[in-house]
C-alpha cells in the first residue's frame, strides 16, 4: 500500500486471463447486427487531379451497398481547429476530409470507398473501380522542396529554434576537440499487430456509435461530432482494448471519418479494418530525419557548443513536425552555447505523425552517436564524457531537474554490463570469429502532464469501480491504475475494478507523450481525497461514529478501508461502517477536470541508460544485439512487472529502428515500395536478446502526487545510439544512416 | 456544441447517389431494394449453385460472376462445415471466405487475430489437425472434415492451458493482439519438440511478430510451460 | 480477390483434365502465396481445382534405393523433418527450414514452393503501373526504382525480378528432376531447365506448361549431399526473404582435392542460379579459401548491379566462400 517506494508490486495484468483465452474485444470485433465492410480504393500518383472515376463494374458487384467518391461524398462540416485545454479538441494531423475534393495530394491517398455486405464483395468491388488522373510533378525529397522549407517557431507552444551562448565562436575555437556528423535516419513506421479499425454504428440520424481502435476516445467523439454536426454526448466512443498503437492511433484518421460516412449513406452499420498495406500511408509513420551535430569541447572532455540541425518532412494536407534537436539537444546537456535549427518540408507523401518518443527518438540517435564520436576524437570513455557533462540544471531553462537520477542509472549499467572491461581499441574483442561490439547512450524522455477526471463508486461491501476515458494500448493501464486506485482509495487491490476506454466516462487525455499514468493517476489521486472527504461528511454526522462531530480538515485515510483523524489514529472508522450506517448501498464521486498544475521552478524529465552488446560475422556482417542492460530513472514505477514491459517494448523498438526498418519509396510514383510486413523488417523473436532492465531514483512527488512520470517511450530513446555505437566499437565502421542492414557494412 | 456546426440534413443524404451516380438498381433509403446479407439468406433465396460435379465433390460457383464478364448473377455462397474446437459449425459463406474471416465474421471466434492478412505476422495462428497454421492464407471451403483448434478452444472450463498460464505469469504480451497466435503457436512448438531451449523457442516462435515487443517473456513462458508438458514422443 | 469456381480433386488426372478444361484456371495446394496474391489482385484465377488433399505427399526412396522422390504436395516441414531427408539430403532440410516460418512451412507444399513468384516490389502491388511480368509491355519498375532486392545475374532490361525460394536453391545444387503429368501423359523436367530466366518473356516463370501438374521431385543419388550446407543472409534473423543464399555440397579426396563440387545461389536471378563457373573452375584444386574466392570472383564476373543491389555481388562472393569453407570443414 505504500506509495513512496520506488517500484511498486509486481502483478499479472488484470486484463490479462481476457487477453490470453482470446475474449478481450478489440474495436473491430464488436458484433454489431447487419454490419457491412468497407473497402477503399488508392490514388497511385503522388500528386495531380482526379478526372475521372469509373465505378460502374464496382456497382455490379452482388452485395455492394454503396460507392463514394469525391463526386458523391457528403459534405462533412469543418472543424474549427482547437478548443479547450488538454488537447480535448482531437487530434487531426491530416487536416483535408476524405474524398473532399478531385485533389490528389500524396500517393495512397484514399480517392474511393466501397461499402458492401461482405469483406469479399466489397475488397473485389474496389478492385474495379478505375481512376483516371491529370498528373503533376510531386515534390518528393527534402532537395526537391526546399523552396517551400518552414522554420517553425513551436511545436505544440514549446520553442524549437533554440539559440543559447555563442555556438559559432566556439565551433571556430581551434583549441578546442570537433566533431561535425550528418545522421540520417529513414521514414519507419508503427505497425502495431492491430490494424487500426473501426466500426460505425449510426442509432439514428443523429446517434453515432464507434469502436474504434484509439489512443483518444473524447478526441475521436469530439472530432466526430464536428465533423458530422452532432451533439457530442450523441457520439459515443468504444474502445476498451488497444492492439498496441505507438502513436499510430492518437490522431482521427481518414478510415474513420469515412466509416462514419459510408454507414450514413449506406443506411447500415459500416467495418473498416485498414488494410496492413494501407497502414504504411493511413494511419502515420515517423518522418525521415537529417541531423547535422556539430559538437566542440575542451580536451577533458567539456562541452563547449551543441549545434543540432534537424531536417525533416511534413504533408501538404498535414502539420506534424518531428522536433528532433530541441527533444534531445535541447534537454540532455550542460553547455555554454546550444544552438537548434528545425526545418520542416512539406512534400506529397502521406502524412506523418508522432511515433514513439517522436523527436526525443531520431535526436537521441543523432546526439548520443556524435557524443561516441566526440568520446573517441577525445580519447575517453563514453561514460566519462556524459558524466562530465551531465546537467544538473536543464540546460536551456536553466531551473533544476527534479529527482535526476542519471549518475546512477549510468553506474549501475556499468557495473551491471561489465562496462569496465571493455577494450577501447576497436575490432579488439572477439568471440570465436564474431566481432564483439560493446555500446552505451543516454535515454531521456519528458514528463507530461495533461489534464484527467475520474469517477470512483465505493459500495458497502468494500468494493470499488473507476472510471475514466483513458486507454490501455498494451501499456498495463488497467493494472496500474487498478495498483493506483487500490492504494489512493484504501480498497483491495482484487475488490477494485478499473473502467476505461469510453467517451461515457470522465474525461481522460490522449494516451500519448507517456502522460497517462501520471495524469490519470493525479485524478484517481484527487477522486480519492474527494471520496475521503464524503465519508467524512458522513461519519461526522453519525453520532455511533467515533469520528462524530469531528472536524472534516482532520480526517483522512489512515488506513485500507478506513478513514479517521490523521494525528490521533485511534479515532478511526471502516468505509463499510460508515456507508452501512447511513443507509447506503455506495457512494459516488467525481473528480474534476482542471488544468494540470505547472510548477516552473523546476523541471522534469525522465532519464536512463542503455548499454548494448552486438556481435558480427566479419564476411557477412548482420548484426546481432546480445545483450542489453537499460537503466531508467522514471520517478516511482507503479507496476513492476508491465513497467519492465515496456522498457523491454522501447527497447525491442529500437532494436529495428538502428537494424532492420525502413519504409522505402517508389522514386517515380511516391508509393512506398516497402508495404507489408514481410518487407518491413520488425524485430522477430529471434532479433531480441535477454533485456535486463532496472529502475534507479525516487518517486518525483514534485511532480505529481503518484510521483511517476511515465515510461511508455523512454525505452527506445538512446538504444538506437547505443547499437550504432557497438557497430562502431565492433567493427571500426561508422554508419550514420539507418537501419545499419548487412549492406552498408560490406 | 459549437452554434456553427449543423447536423446533416437528412433529406440532404436522399439526394445522395451512393453508388457514384451510374448504377439505376440501388436506391439507397429503400430497404425493400437493399441486397440482403449472405448470412441471413443462406438456405432462402440465394442461388447455391452446386455446379457440375467434378470428382468427389462438387464444384462451387464463387459468389459473383466476374463483373468484367458483364455478368450480374445473383449472390452465391457455399455450405461448408467445420469442427472447431470440438464443435460442428454450419456455415453458408463465398468460397473466397478465408478461414480467418470465417472464424471471425462469420462465428464470432474473434480470438483469432487479423494482423496483416498474407501471412507476414502469425496473429491469425490456429491449430489445423495439431499443427499450426496461419489461417488468413487459406480458405474456409478447404478445411471440411479438419479438427480447427483456436485460442477459444485451449483452456479447460475456467483452467487455463499451461501456455496461457504461462503467458499470464510471464508477462508475455503487452497489447495482447498477437497473443492468441502466440499462444496457439507455442501450443505446436512445444507438441512439435521445437522448445527445449532459448534459441530454438526463438527461432521457432519467430512467425509471430510482437510490436510491443514482449520476445524476451514469451520465450521465458514457452520454457516454463515446455517444462509442464510432456513431449511428444519422436 | 475476384470470384472463382472452386472444386475439389480427387486425383492428379482429374485434376489435370479439369485444368485444360476452363482457362484461367489455378491448382489450390497450399495456398500460402497463391491466396497471399490473389488478395493483391495479381492472380486472378476463374477456377480453383484444390488438389490439396491427393495423396501425392509422400516421402519415398526411389527404386535405386538411394535417391528420394518427394511428392508434390509433401508440406515444407515434413519435409525438412523426414528421417530421409535429414540423412541423405540435408542441405535441402536446412533450406526448407531456412525458409518462411513455421506455420507457413505446415502449409506450402513442394510443388507449391517451385511455383512460388517473386518479391518483386513492382510486382506484388498492383498499385505501379509498370511490371512486365504482371502486365507485359508495361515496362519494369524496379530497374530506375528501389531495387535492392533484385537480380545482379542473368536478369533483362524487361525484368530485374528474383526468385525468393530457399528451397529451389537447394534443389538446384542437388539436380534434382521434376515430374509433371499433363494430358498426354507424364514427363521429367530438370531443375536446371524447370524456371527460367526473364528474357523478353518475364511474365513465364517457368517451362512448366499451363495444363501440367507438378506430381513429385526425384532426388538423385548423390553421396557426398551429406557434406553440405545452405547459408542464408537475410535482414534480420528469421523470417525474411534472402537477401543472397548459398546451396553447396563439396567431395575432397584425402588430400583435400575437390573431387565433386555443387553450388546454386539464391536471391540473385530469376531462377535458382547454378554456379557452374564456380564449380568448373574448382575441380581437381584442393580446398583453400584463396581457391574459394577466386571461383566465386569467376562465378560474379558477369554480374551487374543497380543502384540500390550492388553490394550483392560481393555479398555472393563471400557467401560463396563462407559456404565452401563450412562445408569443407575450415570454420573454426
Amino acid at each position: 500500500m505504500s506509495a513512496t517506494t520506488l517500484i511498486g508490486p509486481a502483478r499479472s495484468r488484470v486484463d490479462g486471463r481476457l487477453k490470453v483465452t482470446g475474449a478481450a474485444k478489440y474495436s473491430v470485433e464488436f458484433e454489431v447486427p447487419k454490419c457491412a465492410y468497407g473497402w477503399t480504393v488508392e490514388s497511385n500518383i503522388a500528386k495531380g487531379k482526379i478526372t475521372a472515376i469509373e465505378t460502374k463494374a464496382a456497382q455490379a458487384v452482388p452485395g455492394v451497398l454503396a460507392v463514394l467518391t469525391h463526386l458523391n461524398m457528403p459534405k462533412f462540416k469543418e472543424a474549427p481547429k482547437k478548443e479547450g485545454g488538454g488537447g480535448g479538441a482531437g487530434i487531426r494531423n491530416e487536416e483535408r476530409f476524405p474524398l473532399s475534393d478531385d485533389g490528389v495530394y500524396y500517393a495512397g491517398q484514399y480517392v474511393a470507398l466501397v461499402v458492401a455486405e461482405t469483406i469479399e464483395q466489397a475488397r473485389h468491388a474496389a478492385s474495379l473501380v478505375r481512376v483516371s488522373y491529370a498528373p503533376e510533378e510531386p515534390l518528393l525529397t527534402m532537395e526537391a522542396a526546399v523552396r517551400k522549407a518552414d522554420k517553425p517557431k513551436k511545436n505544440n507552444d514549446t520553442p524549437v529554434q533554440i539559440n543559447k551562448g555563442d555556438v559559432a565562436t566556439a565551433l571556430k575555437d581551434a583549441s578546442l576537440v570537433k566533431i561535425e556528423q550528418t545522421y540520417i535516419t529513414p521514414t519507419e513506421t508503427h505497425n502495431p499487430i492491430e490494424m487500426s479499425g473501426t466500426i460505425a454504428h449510426w442509432e439514428d440520424d443523429q446517434k453515432l456509435t464507434l469502436y474504434d481502435a484509439t489512443q483518444f476516445v473524447k478526441g475521436v467523439q469530439n472530432i466526430l461530432a464536428r465533423s458530422l454536426g452532432l451533439e457530442l454526448e450523441n457520439v459515443r466512443i468504444i474502445c476498451p482494448f488497444v492492439g498496441g498503437a505507438f502513436g499510430c492511433k492518437g490522431a482521427v484518421w481518414m478510415h474513420v471519418l469515412l466509416a462514419a460516412m459510408g454507414s450514413k449513406v449506406a443506411g447500415v452499420p459500416v467495418k473498416m479494418h485498414v488494410t496492413r498495406r494501407n497502414m504504411f500511408v493511413g494511419a502515420g509513420h515517423r518522418t525521415p530525419t537529417r541531423q547535422t551535430l556539430s559538437l566542440a569541447a575542451t580536451k577533458d572532455g567539456k562541452l563547449q557548443a551543441i549545434q543540432h540541425v534537424s531536417e525533416t518532412l511534413t504533408s501538404p494536407v498535414g502539420q506534424f513536425t518531428e522536433s528532433c534537436g530541441s527533444r534531445s539537444t535541447g534537454v540532455m546537456y550542460e553547455s555554454p552555447s546550444i544552438r537548434v535549427e528545425e526545418t520542416v518540408y512539406p512534400v506529397n507523401v502521406s502524412t506523418p505523425t508522432f511515433m514513439r518518443a517522436p523527436g526525443e527518438c531520431p535526436g537521441t540517435y543523432a546526439l548520443e552517436c556524435a557524443m561516441d564520436e566526440l568520446a573517441i576524437a577525445l580519447k575517453m570513455d563514453p561514460v566519462a564524457l556524459r558524466l562530465a557533462n551531465h546537467a544538473d540544471n536543464h540546460p536551456t531553462k536553466n531551473v533544476p531537474f527534479s529527482a535526476k537520477h542519471l549518475r546512477e542509472a549510468y553506474q549501475l549499467g556499468a557495473e551491471k554490463f561489465g562496462w569496465s572491461k571493455r577494450n577501447p581499441e576497436l575490432r579488439s574483442m572477439r568471440d570465436g570469429d564474431l566481432l564483439v561490439g560493446w555500446g552505451m547512450a543516454t535515454a531521456t524522455y519528458p514528463a507530461h502532464k495533461m489534464s484527467a477526471a475520474a469517477k470512483v463508486i465505493l459500495r458497502a461491501d468494500n468494493s470499488a469501480t473507476v472510471q475514466c476515458a483513458t486507454h490501455d494500448l498494451g501499456t498495463g493501464a488497467y493494472t496500474a491504475f487498478t495498483q493506483i486506485s487500490s492504494e489512493q482509495l484504501g480498497v483491495p487491490f482484487e475488490k477494485v475494478t478499473f473502467e476505461l476506454g469510453k467517451s461515457d466516462f470522465p474525461f481522460g487525455p490522449v494516451a500519448g507523450g507517456s502522460n497517462s499514468t501520471g495524469t490519470v493517476g493525479t485524478a484517481i489521486h484527487e477522486a480519492a481525497v474527494l471520496l475521503h472527504k464524503a465519508l467524512a461528511e458522513l461519519a461526522v454526522k453519525d453520532s455511533k461514529s467515533p469520528l462524530y462531530n469531528t472536524k472534516i480538515e482532520e480526517i483522512g485515510m489512515v488506513a485500507e478501508g478506513r478513514i479517521g483523524i490523521v494525528t490521533d489514529q485511534t479515532k478511526s472508522d471502516s468505509y463499510a461502517d460508515i456507508l452501512k450506517r447511513a443507509g447506503r448501498d455506495s457512494i459516488e464521486v467525481q473528480s474534476e477536470q482542471k488544468p494540470p498544475e505547472e510548477n516552473k521552478k523546476q523541471a522534469f524529465q525522465s532519464w536512463g541508460a542503455h548499454f548494448c552488446e552486438v556481435k558480427i560475422d566479419p564476411l557477412l556482417p548482420r548484426v546481432q544485439v546480445t545483450r542489453v542492460v537499460s537503466v531508467m530513472n522514471c520517478g516511482r514505477i507503479v507496476s513492476a512487472k508491465t513497467a519492465r514491459s515496456q522498457i523491454m517494448g522501447g527497447v525491442t523498438m529500437g532494436i529495428g529502428m538502428a537494424l532492420t526498418e525502413e519504409t522505402s519509396y517508389d522514386p517515380a510514383t511516391g508509393l512506398p515500395v516497402i508495404r507489408n510486413l514481410a518487407d518491413y523488417h520488425v524485430p522477430t523473436n529471434a532479433d531480441v536478446p535477454e533485456i535486463d532492465v532496472s529502475f534507479v531514483g525516487e518517486p518525483d512527488f514534485a511532480f505529481n502526487p503518484i510521483g511517476a512520470r511515465g515510461m511508455g517511450e523512454i525505452g527506445i530513446t538512446g538504444i538506437a545510439a547505443a547499437i550504432a555505437n557497438a557497430v562502431y566499437h565492433a567493427t571500426g565502421k561508422r554508419v550514420r544512416d539507418l537501419p545499419i542492414t548487412p549492406d552498408k557494412l560490406i | 456544441m459549437n452554434d456553427d456546426l449543423q447536423p446533416i440534413d437528412p433529406s440532404e443524404l436522399a439526394g445522395i447517389d451512393p453508388t457514384g451516380g451510374l448504377d439505376e438498381l440501388l436506391i439507397f433509403g429503400h430497404p425493400g431494394t437493399r441486397r440482403h446479407f449472405l448470412k441471413q439468406v443462406a438456405g432462402t433465396s440465394a442461388a447455391i449453385s452446386l455446379g457440375p460435379a467434378l470428382m468427389g465433390i462438387g464444384s462451387i460457383e464463387a459468389a459473383e460472376t466476374d463483373a468484367t464478364s458483364g455478368g450480374n448473377a445473383s449472390a452465391a455462397v457455399t455450405h461448408v462445415q467445420l469442427r472447431i474446437n470440438g464443435r460442428d459449425h454450419k456455415l453458408e459463406i463465398d468460397p473466397r471466405t478465408t478461414l480467418l474471416d470465417a472464424l471471425r465474421e462469420h462465428l464470432q471466434l474473434t480470438g483469432s487475430k487479423k494482423g496483416c492478412d498474407h501471412g507476414q505476422c502469425g496473429a491469425c495462428t490456429v491449430l489445423v489437425n495439431g499443427r499450426r497454421i496461419n489461417s488468413c492464407l487459406s480458405l474456409a471451403v478447404t478445411h471440411e472434415g479438419d479438427e480447427i483448434t483456436t485460442i477459444e478452444g485451449l483452456a479447460t472450463g475456467d483452467e487455463l492451458h499451461p501456455v496461457q498460464a504461462a503467458f499470464l505469469e510471464h508477462d508475455g504480451f503487452q497489447c495482447g493482439y498477437c497473443t492468441p497466435g502466440q499462444i496457439c503457436s507455442a501450443v505446436a512448438c512445444i507438441s512439435e519438440g521445437h522448445a527445449r531451449s532459448d534459441a530454438e523457442i526463438r527461432e521457432w516462435m519467430s512467425g509471430n511478430l510482437c510490436r510491443c515487443g514482449a520476445y524476451p517473456n514469451i520465450v521465458a513462458a514457452v520454457k516454463e510451460a515446455q517444462s509442464k508438458t510432456p513431449a511428444k514422443a519422436s | 480477390m475476384n470470384p472463382f469456381t472452386y472444386s475439389r480433386a480427387a486425383d492428379a488426372a482429374e485434376a489435370v483434365s479439369a485444368l485444360s478444361a476452363k482457362p484461367h484456371t489455378k491448382f489450390l495446394g497450399g495456398g500460402t502465396n497463391l491466396i497471399d496474391l490473389m488478395k493483391m489482385g495479381v492472380e486472378t484465377p476463374a477456377q480453383l481445382i484444390d488438389i490439396g488433399r491427393l495423396p501425392m505427399a509422400q516421402v519415398e526412396e526411389l527404386p535405386d534405393g538411394k535417391g528420394i522422390r518427394i511428392g508434390a504436395l509433401a508440406r515444407n516441414s515434413d519435409v525438412a523433418e523426414h528421417a530421409l531427408i535429414q540423412q541423405r539430403y540435408p542441405l535441402l532440410s536446412q533450406a526448407l527450414l531456412a525458409g518462411a516460418s513455421p506455420q507457413l512451412r505446415n502449409m506450402a507444399t513442394v510443388g507449391g514452393n517451385l511455383m512460388q513468384r517473386t518479391r518483386c516490389y513492382y510486382f506484388y502491388d498492383p498499385a505501379f503501373p509498370q511490371c512486365n511480368k504482371r502486365n507485359p509491355g508495361s515496362g519494369c519498375g524496379a530497374l530506375k526504382g528501389y531495387n535492392r532486392i533484385h537480380a545482379i545475374l542473368g536478369q533483362s532490361e524487361q525484368c530485374i525480378a528474383t526468385n525468393p525460394s530457399d528451397m529451389n536453391v537447394a534443389l538446384a545444387a542437388l539436380e534434382a528432376v521434376i515430374r509433371v503429368q499433363g494430358p498426354k501423359g507424364e514427363r521429367e523436367i530438370p531443375i536446371a531447365d524447370f524456371h527460367r530466366l526473364p528474357g523478353t518473356t518475364p511474365n513465364v516463370d517457368t517451362n512448366l506448361k499451363e495444363d501440367e501438374l507438378i506430381t513429385a521431385v526425384d532426388l538423385p543419388a548423390m553421396p557426398f549431399a551429406t557434406r553440405s550446407h545452405y547459408l542464408k543472409v537475410r535482414d534480420r534473423a528469421s523470417y525474411a526473404f534472402a537477401i543472397v543464399s548459398v546451396a553447396a555440397a563439396i567431395e575432397m579426396d584425402a588430400g583435400k582435392k575437390i573431387t565433386a563440387v555443387r553450388i546454386a545461389l539464391g536471391g540473385v536471378a530469376h531462377k535458382p542460379w547454378r554456379a557452374k563457373k564456380a564449380e568448373q573452375q574448382l575441380m581437381g584444386k584442393d580446398a583453400d579459401e584463396k581457391v574459394f574466392r577466386a571461383a566465386a570472383e569467376a562465378e560474379l564476373a558477369a554480374a551487374k548491379g543497380y543502384e540500390h543491389n550492388s553490394f550483392k555481388i560481393e555479398l555472393a562472393k563471400r557467401s560463396i566462400v563462407r559456404a565452401l569453407t563450412t562445408v569443407a570443414g575450415m570454420n573454426s
